[in-house]
């Protein structure tokens, strides 16, 4: 099936196929001429049309500059539907709930520490699991496990006395979805979780300890507390087993539910739920629950760094800067509608006047990281008001995937990048040499090429530029 | 029979056998190789798994999360497989081992472009699961 691209902006292209007859609203891809190109060699152009056949979908579906190839929505693709008559489907979200992105500002200076570095990376290492399946250092009972998945990160501050009240209010929501319904959480999802929390997984989770290279915009990254040459810490992470499960068995219900009224789907994986229905309102909250477990999992991660570099460097302030998620649904307000938007690989972008903003941030707009790879560099951005109109307020999550992982293997193994990382003086610990081969800079878009795009689109503007000390990978 | 196929973001595999419990019995293998790189010896109880889902591909995709389950909450893969398949029920007796060495994290099975199909006389299917 032929799909095109035709430019309608700067840096904005409409996909055109005239086979399809079942789009409900455009497809529209945030790119250049070369990130075009990109997005159509693959199959992600074709997935985000898909989207565009979701039931009471508003405007269009659209692609972020880092899209690639996916299952149900694209990597990259962010998608409104109606609150009033719309539908969810978690293809839209992702298996890894609330997978997310928590940036960690030190005050050190890297020029003074900057030879403690491979000291801290092995110390994370040492205290916190990493790689499949790893269980962490406690077990939930069901009370405990109860109160995170209705509360988040809010329960693991105030009940669990792990943290902060700032980290809080410097967390996308507080940390906690009030609509997250644990009872929609299946008994298998809730088994896998239990131990699960304080735990980085594999993939591509990692911990990244890194140096602020250069400033773009002094008084957001004074807000931000983010100066050059200070040492911060970048946590990706989601919600482990327990998310997984939640959209696995979700998913289940809901293709069954489809199959059962003979309704036929451009794609399984985008199985969909009116969000009034009981199955839409159960996958909303059993979501809610799980993403509260991912904000509650970044939080205890951040108070294990905190005991980390405590040991290494005495009474040190780890702030937490913002905390973003990156795979979710939220019920937002554009265009004086309230919509569902689903983010798959996709990061929020609220402008400096939205009301969700701490008082720290208003007149700045919200952190947003792009992580780009791990020897490479990440960016902070703020988002603009624009981005409301302009993309659901949503933009990119990172550098985006350029090659496949098979390919990635092939060109470099394992022991070539991690000898490649360390010749540039970044530290890197991973537990699979071929995990590590999959990450491979390589395997990834020019994250300044894909940032550069966000920016002409009027999305977000450029605070900061961080470049990587060490890589603790999952 | 198994293959590893190009995608962008996810892992797709190539499955081929003469039969449907063949099939089945070649995804496992493939989620194995996928997901550790050194099995353990075998366990010595087996581990049964009965499930009924309504078409084939969805009794694919059932088996493979129920594998996923097993790979993440208790570290274990097949190290030999049995299936037994009568209209939308199957019936396993899986031999697992202990993931010595991981490789590949594996989130879940996913429906994407899954259609079981007879081609050159065997049965084919192709399947995403999201790493």
């Amino acid at each position: 099936m032929q799909i095109d691209a035709r430019r309608i902006g700067e840096v904005l292209w409409e996909l055109q196929c005239d086979a399809r007859t079942d789009l409900r609203v455009p497809a529209r891809v945030f790119a250049d001429e070369a990130l075009i190109e990109r997005v159509l060699s693959d199959r992600s152009a074709a997935q985000l049309l898909n989207v565009t056949t979701l039931p009471g979908i508003q405007g269009y579906a659209l692609g972020m500059p880092d899209m690639h190839e996916g299952y149900g929505f694209p990597v990259g693709g962010v998608a409104g539907t109606s609150s009033v008559d719309g539908v969810i489907s978690p293809g839209g979200i992702g298996f890894d709930i609330n997978c997310g992105v928590r940036l960690l500002a030190t005050g050190l200076s890297a020029a003074h520490v900057r030879a403690q570095v491979p000291a801290l990376v092995h110390a994370l290492a040492r205290s916190i699991p990493t790689g499949y399946g790893r269980a962490s250092r406690v077990a939930l009972a069901p009370k405990v496990l109860g109160g995170v998945l209705a509360r988040g990160a809010a329960y693991v501050v105030d009940t669990l006395g792990l943290g902060e009240p700032d980290d809080l209010v410097f967390t996308e929501s507080g940390g906690s979805l009030a609509a997250a319904d644990p009872g929609e959480v299946s008994a298998r999802a809730k088994e896998r979780g239990h131990d699960q929390l304080g735990t980085l997984g594999g993939g591509n989770h990692f911990l990244e300890v890194q140096e602020v290279e250069s400033i773009h915009d002094a008084a957001a990254a004074r807000a931000f507390g983010l100066a050059v040459g200070d040492v911060t810490i970048l946590l990706h992470t989601g919600s482990r087993g327990l998310g997984h499960q939640v959209c696995t068995d979700h998913v289940h219900v809901m293709d069954q539910a489809l199959r059962r009224r003979g309704v036929q789907l451009v794609d399984r994986q985008l199985a969909y739920a009116p969000l009034a229905s009981p199955e839409g309102r159960a996958y909303f909250g059993a979501m809610c629950a799980a993403a509260n477990f991912a904000w509650a999992n970044r939080q205890v991660l951040t108070e294990r760094v905190r005991e980390v570099a405590r040991t290494l460097w005495g009474e040190v302030t780890l702030r937490v800067v913002y905390d973003v998620a990156h795979n979710i649904a939220k019920l937002e307000d554009h265009g004086g509608q309230r919509l569902c938007i689903h983010r798959k690989g996709a990061t929020r972008a609220f402008g400096p006047a939205h009301p969700e903003l701490p008082d720290r941030y208003r007149g700045i707009g919200q952190p947003i990281f792009i992580p780009g790879s791990m020897g490479t560099a990440s960016w902070v951005l703020s988002g603009e008001d624009a981005a409301s109109a302009v993309s659901f307020a949503s933009t990119c999550h990172g550098a985006g995937r350029a090659l496949s992982r098979t390919a990635a293997k092939a060109r470099d193994p394992g022991h070539v990048v991690r000898r490649a990382l360390e010749a540039r003086g970044i530290t890197v610990h991973c537990p699979s040499s071929g995990e590590l081969a999959e990450e491979a800079p390589l395997a990834y878009k020019d994250v300044d090429h894909v940032v550069a795009i966000v920016v002409a689109a009027g999305i977000a503007r450029k605070v900061a530029r961080l470049r990587p000390l060490g890589v603790l990978k999952g | 029979m198994h293959r590893f196929e190009t995608h962008t973001g996810e892992v797709q595999i190539r499955l081929a056998a003469p039969d449907l419990p063949g099939l089945f019995v070649a995804a496992a293998e493939a989620f194995a190789e996928l997901v550790a790189e050194r099995v353990g010896p075998e366990r010595a109880e087996p581990w049964h798994v009965d499930l009924r889902e309504a078409d084939r591909e969805a009794l694919l995709v059932r088996w493979l999360d129920e594998l996923v389950y097993r790979a993440d909450r208790h570290g274990e893969v097949p190290r030999s497989v049995q299936v037994a398949i009568d209209g939308d029920h199957l019936a396993a007796e899986v031999r697992l081992g202990p993931i010595v060495v991981p490789r590949t994290e594996v989130k879940a099975a996913t429906y994407h472009g899954l259609a079981v199909r007879a081609a050159a006389g065997q049965l084919e299917a192709t399947v995403v699961v999201d790493v």
